[in-house]
């Protein structure tokens, strides 16, 4: 029984962290991109 | 001569229905009557519906090896076909504009999930096992085919009562939402206004599947065959020059694949198979993850109103569930009723899709660590 609860709590820390971590890595990823892009970019296209 | 009379009314459907089979009948009818009348997700609720309605006909065997629904069942669930062709329509339907445009509304669409892990929790305090209760807690993700994907590897004895809990909920955002918004935010938090969101560049929109594909695959590949076709189906839509491609995968393949699905989950729902009280659990466990999630966006959104200079309204944390785009409109709605002049449909947008990416992450992490 307590191993259920420790394999629960598990993968409660590990899942909800990662899905932070990764999403926040994708948001860092998409204002890298953005600083790239204003930087080396030629007139970016709006749409 | 009385002996074939006999036979041929054992042969009969009629002489086998069960209580248990007119109940289905009852929930089927339901199901279509809802999707009919009030317009709750008739795509997929009336495929289902009818699905219930037939494999609760006696004798019909149509679950049986190697007839309709089995067919579609294996071949399309079983087989993990199904689901991952639903996202690549639901990527080529997406617009990532509003996330890219706000990138810290990711964040939210992470909170929202905070519902999943609690159903979780809820789930095994219930008595269910940890594959079980993986399965219920993704309900809280408000998606339906990550949860159809989830259960089938999981706990595919589970899929009509989480397929339907999933589907169900999604169509009463509307109904489940707005109390726990209320509840949750003051007058003044839900008047905030946000300014308007920064244009987006075309190349920005076309690199983000890319990223987003390589990034949460190589994190979780578990959940590559979902993410990898949303976001193929994404940039079929942003490349610009597949045009037929992204059409199709919007609209004739989902639409063909939509009926599969709708009828391969219905025809889970034989009696003996349904009305158990673990189907009932997993309904009350839907709910609780739906709310708890709506609860984790809209709290991390007041928390980063603490922090930030430039506030949010934190309605907009609410929208992290995935169910796209009803949430969204939800915010949309509770904001013009607060202020008319309030548009918060766009910004919701931005938890709205990425708490899709989000569940997809959860699932990923469930079918790793929840399968042992």
């Amino acid at each position: 029984m307590m191993d259920i609860w420790a394999e629960a709590t598990k993968i409660f820390v590990f899942g909800f962290s990662s899905v932070f971590f990764i999403l926040g890595a994708l948001s860092l990823s998409v204002v890298i991109t953005r600083v790239l892009f204003e930087k080396f970019g030629k007139n970016p296209k709006k749409s | 001569m009385i002996d074939t009379f006999f036979t041929f009314i054992h042969s009969m459907g009629f002489y086998h229905l069960t209580v248990g089979n007119l109940i289905m009948w009852a929930i089927a009818f339901a199901l279509m009557y809802l999707a009919i009348t009030k317009g709750y997700e008739p795509l997929l609720l009336i495929p289902i519906g009818f699905g219930v309605f037939i494999v609760n006909l006696p004798l019909t065997n149509l679950m049986a090896d190697h007839n309709i629904l089995h067919i579609f069942y294996h071949y399309g669930l079983e087989w993990e076909l199904i689901p991952p062709i639903i996202f690549l329509g639901l990527g080529a339907m997406t617009d990532f504009g509003p996330v890219i445009a706000n990138p810290k509304t990711l964040l939210l669409g992470a909170a929202a999930q905070f519902g999943v892990y609690i159903a979780f929790f809820f789930a095994l305090g219930l008595g269910f096992t940890i594959p079980e209760a993986c399965s219920i807690g993704i309900i809280g993700g408000a998606d339906g085919p990550t949860t159809i994907f989830t259960t089938v590897a999981l706990a595919p004895h589970l899929l009509g009562a989480t397929a339907v809990a999933a589907y169900s909920y999604m169509a009463l955002v509307p109904v489940i939402q707005p109390p726990i918004i209320k509840m949750m935010t003051t007058k003044k938090e839900r008047l905030i206004r946000m300014k308007q969101l920064r244009p987006v560049s075309k190349r920005q929109k076309m690199i983000f599947p890319l990223i987003t594909c390589g990034l949460v695959c190589l994190f979780v590949p578990a959940s590559a065959a979902l993410m990898a076709m949303f976001m193929l189906g994404n940039f079929f839509r942003e490349s610009g020059v597949v045009e037929r491609l992204s059409g199709t995968a919007q609209n004739e393949l989902m639409n063909i694949v939509t009926i599969f699905l709708g009828i391969a989950v219905g025809g889970t729902m034989s009696a003996d198979a349904f009305l158990t009280p673990k189907a009932l659990m997993v309904f009350a466990m839907g709910l609780v993850a739906f709310s708890f999630s709506t609860i984790g966006g809209l709290l991390l959104a007041k928390l980063m109103n603490v922090f930030s200079k430039e506030k949010i309204n934190p309605m907009i944390g609410a929208a992290g569930v995935s169910a796209v785009p009803m949430a969204a409109r939800v915010v949309q709605k509770m904001g013009a009723a607060e202020d008319p002049r309030n548009f918060l449909l766009m910004h919701a947008m931005g938890p709205n899709v990425a708490g899709v990416i989000g569940t997809v992450v959860a699932a990923g992490i469930f079918l790793t660590m929840g399968g042992q």
